[in-house]
């Protein structure tokens, strides 16, 4: 990520609706004024609003302008959990956006062949390994999710114990030589059992979210499918942005 | 003006007028010194501006690539939130499949319904409750809350159907975005009996606002799922 000219106006105005000085309900400057504010073309402007739009920061009328929608959702709005748009950051990035400091445990590490709905999922071949990575992730020492992740061994030779400890995300575009481009998400409500239950932190009786995840490179491969379950409190948040 | 700033400003139209579109390829850097009849200084010069600026990618290997949301990320988007966020959008009415109106009135908003619809408590909304039944089992249990300013002629009968359908035809509104915040938790009382369980299991309760164009919102709810429902999501960047 470098210091584009449009992330920088995107940040700045993030921050002033965030704090108010462009209110809810308001109609935000001209792309005229923002291209003198911030010396820069009319299209590094719109490119902008675009990334403030699919935020859902703001909302554009042909014609009449563009208007600040809703606040960003800042970490004081939640308790334990926090918000995840439709963006694609691994945990520990989400972690650094929000100010937290992320941890990430490896309970268990090994390569196995995988049960057939994973295979699949991962487009393995028949009796094809893949790593198998149980880990417990912290956020500024709170436990937030236990996440169980199978990558194929093909796409992470080198794959150890230890680089679960980072940035698993970080590590697996790094190796790859792609970025995470895509992620297909399926959402249940459940109960933990006792052992996750302890891991997380709760008891058998409180709700969590389940999130089955498998997540796609630049190319259309599939490199990561895992399971993860939140503790209580968790809330995702999502924008749809309805096609006219 | 300098060679490159000029090649510079070229390219920024082609960018601007569509002709390279977000996610396309740029020519190589040879081809673009043929093209302009520059040298590769020059090239990389203008380059450097425009990778300033945000609006092109230069990825090792790969190329030169314009930048920006792509279309197709917003078109999954859409059609992630499978399948749609208004489940009465979604039902073929018929035997199996259908709505129920088990609560239907205008009242004063809560709270929580005046902030996320932008309205003054003192104004009325539509408030219903219904269900969503899909073979012949409740799937949904919704909450809605409409400001009555918005749309003055909601009749129980519409209801029964798609209401962000109603809305569009009758009273011109277009939804332009949904935002949904989604949790896992244990069903309050009323929406348990009619989900047919207990309250201590775990269900998918999402709490959406739907936005016009230009930012106004228009309804909000809170729907509570049965509890094996499953919401799909993408992202894509």
């Amino acid at each position: 990520m470098g210091s584009y000219a449009y992330q920088v106006i995107v940040d700045d105005l993030v921050s002033k609706i965030s704090s108010g000085v462009y209110p809810v309900g308001s109609k935000l400057p001209t792309i005229e004024s923002f291209c003198d504010e911030f010396d820069v073309s009319k299209i590094t402007v719109r490119r902008a609003m675009d990334d403030l739009a699919s935020m859902g920061l703001v909302s554009r009328q042909r014609g009449s302008g563009t208007f600040v929608k809703s606040r960003p959702m800042g970490r004081s709005d939640r308790k334990l959990g926090w918000n995840l748009s439709n963006e694609m950051h691994g945990f520990a990035t989400e972690c650094v956006i929000r100010g937290m400091v992320p941890t990430e445990v490896v309970n268990s590490f090994t390569q196995i062949v995988p049960p057939s709905e994973i295979a699949q999922a991962l487009a393995l071949a028949s009796g094809e390994r893949c790593h198998r990575m149980d880990r417990t992730l912290l956020a500024d020492d709170v436990v937030c999710m236990v996440e169980v992740s199978y990558i194929p061994v093909q796409l992470a030779p080198d794959l150890t114990a230890r680089d679960g400890e980072q940035s698993l995300f970080a590590y697996l575009q790094r190796t790859s030589g792609q970025r995470i481009a895509s992620s297909y998400r399926r959402l249940k409500a459940t109960l933990p059992s006792e052992e996750l239950a302890l891991r997380l932190g709760t008891s058998t009786d409180e709700p969590v979210l389940q999130f089955h995840q498998t997540s796609y490179l630049e190319n259309g491969r599939p490199i990561e499918d895992s399971v993860a379950l939140h503790a209580p409190g968790y809330e995702f948040y999502t924008v749809t942005q309805m096609c006219s | 003006m300098t060679k490159y700033s000029e090649m510079a400003a070229n390219l920024r139209s082609q960018i601007e007028s569509d002709r390279y579109k977000p996610g396309d390829k740029l020519p190589t850097t040879s081809e673009l010194c043929t093209q302009f009849g520059v040298s590769k200084i020059t090239v990389r010069r203008a380059m450097d501006e425009l990778e300033r600026e945000g609006l092109i990618s230069r990825r090792r290997g790969s190329g030169t690539f314009v930048t920006g949301p792509q279309p197709s990320a917003q078109t999954s988007s859409f059609i992630s939130s499978c399948p749609s966020p208004f489940p009465a959008d979604v039902l073929e009415p018929n035997e199996l499949s259908y709505t129920t109106v088990h609560e239907f009135s205008v009242i004063y908003p809560s709270a929580r319904q005046a902030k996320d619809l932008h309205i003054e408590s003192g104004l009325f909304v539509y408030s219903l409750c219904r269900t969503h039944t899909k073979n012949s089992e409740v799937q949904v249990v919704e909450y809605t809350a409409i400001p009555m300013n918005l749309c003055d002629s909601l009749r129980e009968s519409d209801a029964e159907r798609s209401l962000m359908r109603k809305l569009a035809e009758s009273d011109g509104l277009r939804i332009a975005s949904v935002h949904q915040v989604i949790e896992a938790v244990h069903p309050p009382e009323q929406a348990a009996q009619l989900l047919g369980i207990g309250q201590t299991a775990s269900v998918l309760r999402v709490r959406q606002v739907a936005y016009l164009e230009g930012g106004r919102p228009c309804a909000s709810f809170v729907t509570y799922h049965a509890p094996d429902y499953v919401f799909y999501n993408i992202s894509s960047k």
